[in-house]
């Protein structure tokens, strides 16, 4: 949409300063103006102002049970003093606080992905966009579609629970064609405690959204560079692969459990970046 | 009346615009915005702190500061129409395409595009390029430098500074601020920073040297991790690789309570550190103090190892890669 003083894609260009409030006054006065003006952009903002509400509102949140007693005595390793010790704190986490604390993340954090999803999934004239598969949750939500074993990582982000009845990973109209929208964090974050929290499943979702959309993009994006993205993600995926299969052995490893956590943040990370990267690049 | 007026000013507007030069030398372009060039060589005020917003699709971007209150810019580009805009707060130089959207749509047919730009010191800086290599030096202001698939390297950063690039290296030096330097595929090389600092990559190295910070967080995926540089009082430092190794070199002065975990690496230290018999490696994994035990050090990996060095300086060592 179009309006007298400003592009949709100008307001998308100006959202990040006008958010963080380093807009000067004449770009603020025409975002300001476009938003009055826009029902999509109007959309977006109000959009990420509940976000930031919403998980300013973020619940303290308490593992179903204090896991901390028996993680501690079963990582009891020794401080060796070699100077006068300080009291000790109950320093390092517990991976049940690092889950969730990861997921309270990934829920706060989703906005991006939205936002991206919003850009990216929308049907625009100047950059054709393949229409979403309606068959797209049997399919594979890689960049590539390598006919080589996948890796168990993947297989589990793309039959991840979806929480909001389909429309994450199956989008073929935009929401104001069909009047439904994507999951929104909000929504995550209104979610039953119990089921969204689980870190993996919120990654999940997170990783399904943004796969779909590396996916879609993928004939815009140079090939060279999904190759690398590719490459990269193949490497974070057996990263991910390792770390589970160890955390199956010892379920109660901080460690283990902290690495998984860092290799989904980084694939989250690394697909954020492939889906905000410009066409032809 | 009115009508005919506003024709008039359209007229004399397009005439204006056709007559316009593809190659600009030296002329005034304050306050204007400047469209179809394929080379430009201009010097235009920036007020104090102003911003420099350069953007290209292939090519390359060197900026240096200078300690004049202008920025000048010489720019050209091979096949395609560079932008031009100027206003006292802000100086922009991008490619244009066929569809006029700036730096995010199509950008098939442009050729390579080199620019050459001095700006004030203390002035802010956003570059991007999509196929090309960024260096910025001597600014002493806020960088905001990015390439897809090209390296990017800058100094004498003040302020937040961010380097980013996807299959390209990055690389950030003497910068007086707080750094977040990010790869996918390239090396994370980080000298001389004060200021908290985020190195992230997946597949590549990350070297951090000579820093003085109270949080550095680093994290790579198959690459290794160096960290040589303080460890100051109350200070977070957190060092993460998947199968590379974390190697850490630390002042022997340092107070500092240690959490190091592998889980089928090795992990070795020359710090004094006694353990006890059957009790201190188990499951890979280590804690200790040293000085005062006020900041916290953290480091794991899962296959790669872990080595502790004590030293009395931040000196860079040639064996850690």
């Amino acid at each position: 949409m179009t309006n007298s003083n400003m592009t949709c894609e100008a307001f998308d260009d100006a959202l990040p300063d006008y958010l963080e409030g380093t807009l000067d006054d004449s770009l603020r006065a025409s975002v300001e103006m476009h938003l009055r003006e826009c029902v999509r952009c109007a959309g977006v903002m109000r959009d990420l102002e509940n976000i930031r509400r919403d998980a300013a509102a973020l619940p303290d949140l308490v593992p179903s049970r204090d896991l901390w007693e028996g993680i501690e005595a079963r990582i009891a390793a020794p401080v060796i003093p070699l100077a006068a010790r300080p009291e000790r704190r109950r320093s390092f986490a517990p991976a049940a606080w690092m889950g969730i604390a990861a997921a309270a993340l990934v829920i706060s954090t989703a906005g991006i992905t939205y936002t991206l999803t919003e850009r990216s999934l929308a049907p625009r004239q100047d950059a054709p966009v393949a229409q979403a598969d309606p068959t797209a949750r049997q399919v594979e939500p890689r960049i590539d579609s390598g006919s080589g074993p996948q890796p168990s990582a993947t297989t589990t982000v793309a039959t991840a629970p979806d929480q909001t009845g389909g429309n994450t990973t199956n989008r073929p109209r935009p929401p104001e064609a069909t009047g439904q929208r994507l999951a929104t964090p909000a929504s995550l974050a209104s979610q039953p405690r119990n089921s969204s929290l689980q870190p993996e499943a919120v990654y999940g979702k997170e990783i399904a959204t943004l796969q779909q959309i590396i996916s879609q993009r993928k004939t815009l994006l140079d090939s060279s560079t999904v190759v690398i993205i590719e490459k990269n993600l193949r490497i974070i995926d057996a990263a991910i692969e390792q770390s589970r299969a160890a955390l199956a052995k010892d379920p109660a490893s901080q460690l283990l459990s902290e690495q998984l956590t860092h290799a989904l943040d980084k694939k989250v990370e690394l697909l954020r970046t492939a889906a905000r990267l410009p066409a032809s690049t | 009346m009115r009508n005919e007026m506003m024709l008039s000013r359209l007229i004399v507007a397009v005439a204006v615009l056709a007559a316009l030069p593809l190659s600009a030398q030296a002329q005034d372009y304050q306050g204007a915005q400047i469209r179809g060039l394929t080379r430009i060589d201009t010097t235009v005020r920036l007020d104090r702190g102003g911003a420099v917003d350069l953007s290209l699709i292939s090519g390359r971007i060197r900026v240096t500061g200078w300690d004049r209150q202008e920025v000048k810019v010489s720019a050209s580009i091979d096949n395609g129409r560079l932008r031009f805009s100027a206003s006292p707060s802000r100086v922009s130089l991008s490619v244009e395409d066929d569809n006029d959207g700036g730096r995010r749509n199509r950008h098939n047919n442009v050729g390579d595009a080199r620019y050459e730009v001095s700006v004030p010191r203390g002035s802010r800086l956003i570059l991007e390029a999509v196929s090309g290599d960024v260096t910025a030096s001597g600014s002493q202001g806020e960088i905001e430098a990015t390439s897809v698939s090209g390296d990017v390297d800058v100094t004498n950063g003040v302020g937040e500074v961010t380097v980013e690039s996807v299959s390209g290296s990055v690389h950030a030096a003497q910068i007086n601020g707080n750094l977040s330097a990010q790869s996918v595929s390239g090396d994370v090389r980080v000298e001389t920073v004060t200021g908290d600092v985020e190195g992230s990559t997946v597949r590549g190295n990350i070297r951090l040297i000579g820093v003085q910070s109270k949080d550095v967080r680093s994290e790579t995926v198959s690459g290794n991790v160096v960290y040589s540089g303080s460890i100051d009082a109350g200070g977070r430092y957190s060092f993460e690789s998947h199968s590379g190794t974390v190697r850490l070199n630390i002042p022997r002065g340092a107070g500092a309570t240690f959490s190091v975990e592998t889980f089928s690496g090795d992990i070795n230290t020359d710090f004094p550190v006694t353990v006890p018999p059957g009790s201190g490696r188990r499951n890979g994994r280590m804690e200790f103090t040293i000085g005062d035990g006020r900041a916290r050090v953290t480091a794991q990996t899962f296959s790669g190892s872990i080595v502790i060095n004590s030293g009395s300086d931040s000196t860079t060592r040639r064996d850690d890669e």
